[in-house]
Order: structure tokens, then sequence, then C-alpha cells
């Protein structure tokens, strides 16, 4: 075995997890901006807000398993919905539905679109409107809008 | 016990099935986002919407394409329901049909008179079992 062939089996071995890593991204986060309306204590309220979206696995337009987390700014879990329905609309869109009820009472619905990328799958913007019911009685409805990602 | 207060009972026994089974239609226009086979399509179209029960009791919410509601597209249990108002209030209508089969939510406002509800607006999250979607946007008023 020559030496070429041996630097050839190293290189390849240390490019792995670097074709890996890009291949699958793992969870990322999106800056996002919600209106719409919180209901709760007999009370209606306009809300427009800052959110953080994650996605467990990265290269959402390419998952057919993912989950959705929605945060608040300072990142407090709102409700966490696991991936329904996914289908590319083309290569570089998509629509999306994310679904949860965790028989405690918080049942919720998320359905929007997306931009992605068409080579990594990860989302480069995306839209949509969540319905949120919690055990606590409130309920609330939101359109959402991705921002920038998250670098971390 | 006087025989009134026994037709009173009997009265008031007569009188539970026909509230519980209190029945009001509407319709209105409904604004769609319909993911289904791989496009999006953004539609308007009349909606019809039933609603079953009492506001304050158990309710349920049928929402569909014809006013015979042959063509359902949603049947959602109420949730949460309050008032905000004598005359207006909120509420919440949940779908699970189980795993691979129709989900949804609905939120929304209403408008009411006397505890029945005069008209409503609302939004509809719903998947169903063929793995299409929807996103509703409900006006309704209540039909004569």
């Amino acid at each position: 075995m020559s030496y070429k062939a041996i630097l050839l089996g190293i290189l390849l071995l240390l490019a792995l997890p670097a074709v890996s890593s890009a291949v699958t991204p793992l969870e990322l986060f999106y800056h996002a901006t919600a209106s719409g309306t919180n209901f709760c204590n007999n009370t209606a309220t306009k809300v427009k807000e800052a959110l953080i979206i994650g996605f467990l696995l990265g290269d959402v337009a390419f998952e057919s398993n993912n989950v959705m987390a929605i945060e608040d700014a300072q990142s407090n879990v709102i409700a966490s919905l696991q991936q329904e329905e996914i289908f590319a609309t083309s290569l570089t869109s998509g629509g999306f539905m994310y679904t949860r009820n965790d028989s405690l009472g918080n049942i919720s619905a998320f359905a929007g679109t997306f931009q992605n990328d068409a080579n990594t799958g990860v989302l480069t913007s995306f839209t949509g409107t969540v319905n949120l019911t919690f055990q606590n009685g409130c309920f609330e409805t939101l359109t959402i809008k991705s921002g920038k990602q998250i670098i971390q | 016990m006087s025989y009134k207060a026994i037709i009173l009972g009997l009265l008031l026994i007569l009188c539970v099935p026909a509230v519980s089974s209190a029945q009001s239609d509407y319709s209105g226009q409904g604004s769609y986002q319909a993911f289904i086979n791989s496009t999006v399509k953004k539609l308007k179209q009349i909606v019809y919407l039933r609603m079953n029960g009492a506001l304050d009791l158990a309710t349920s919410l049928t929402i569909a394409n014809d006013p015979q509601f042959n063509d359902v597209v949603a049947t959602l249990q109420m949730k949460d329901y309050f008032d905000t108002s004598a005359s207006a209030g909120a509420f919440s209508f949940v779908q699970d049909d189980g795993p691979n089969s129709n989900f949804g939510v609905f939120i929304g406002t209403f408008k009411s008179k006397a505890d029945v509800i005069t008209s409503f607006t609302g939004t509809l999250t719903e998947i169903f079992a063929d793995g299409s979607f929807d996103i509703v946007t409900i006006k309704a008023k209540a039909l004569k």
C-alpha cells in the first residue's frame, strides 16, 4: 500500500464527521415574530411578541419526523409539537404541519409554509398559524413569521 | 309533596333533553389556505357551521362545505369557553380522532344574546387522514 493510499484513507476518515453533520444538522433555532390574540382569565388580549422557534433536526425540509419547539424570548418553552406532515412544493419550498396532544389538556396545531436550502434542507424562512390550548384553560392563536437563524 | 311540585319536576325533566340537544346553524366566509397534493392553494368559499348544545354546556362544532352538512370538514368538541362581557366571549374547540386521522384546533371569539351565539369568528388549523391540511379563517353569522 502506497503512502498516497494511506493518506487518502486518513483524509476520508477525517471527512466523515464533517459530511454527516452537513447532512443532518442538529437542532436549529430561529428568531420569530408572532401576532395574534391570547385568551385567558376572561380577557382577550392582542399580542405581538418575539418568539424563538426550534427544530430538533435542522434539515427540516428533508425530515419525515421532527419536533418544533415554540419558546418565548427568554427561551421558556410554550409548546413542543410533533411533525405530522411535510411536503415540498418545489426544490426550495414546501408546507408542513405540527400537532400536540399531551393528554393533559395541552392541544395545539401549527400549519405553515417554508423556504429551504435545496442542498441541506435547512429552512431559510417560514411562516404559519398556530392554535394553542393549554391545560389551565387559556388559549392563543398566533401568526408566526420567522426571522434570522440563531447561530449557536 | 303537592301536585304542583310534581308537575314542576316533570316539566324540568322534560326540558333537559331539549336544552342539551339545542342546535344552531351558521354560515359565512371561509378563507382557506389548503395544503394538498404538494400544492398550497388559497381560496374563499361559503362554509356552514353547526353548534350542538347550549353555550355553557359541552358543545360540538361541525364545519361543512354544504348547508346539508354532507361534506363535513371537521367536527370538533368544545374545550374552553368564557365570557368577556355580557354579550361576547371566546372559545376553543379541538378534534383528535387518533393516529393518522383528523386532528384540529379552532380558536375564536363570539357575540351572543341570551346565551345564544349570534355570530363568531375564528381560525381552524386541521389535518386530515389523507395528509392534507388546512388553515381556515371563518366569519359566520346565525342562519335564520
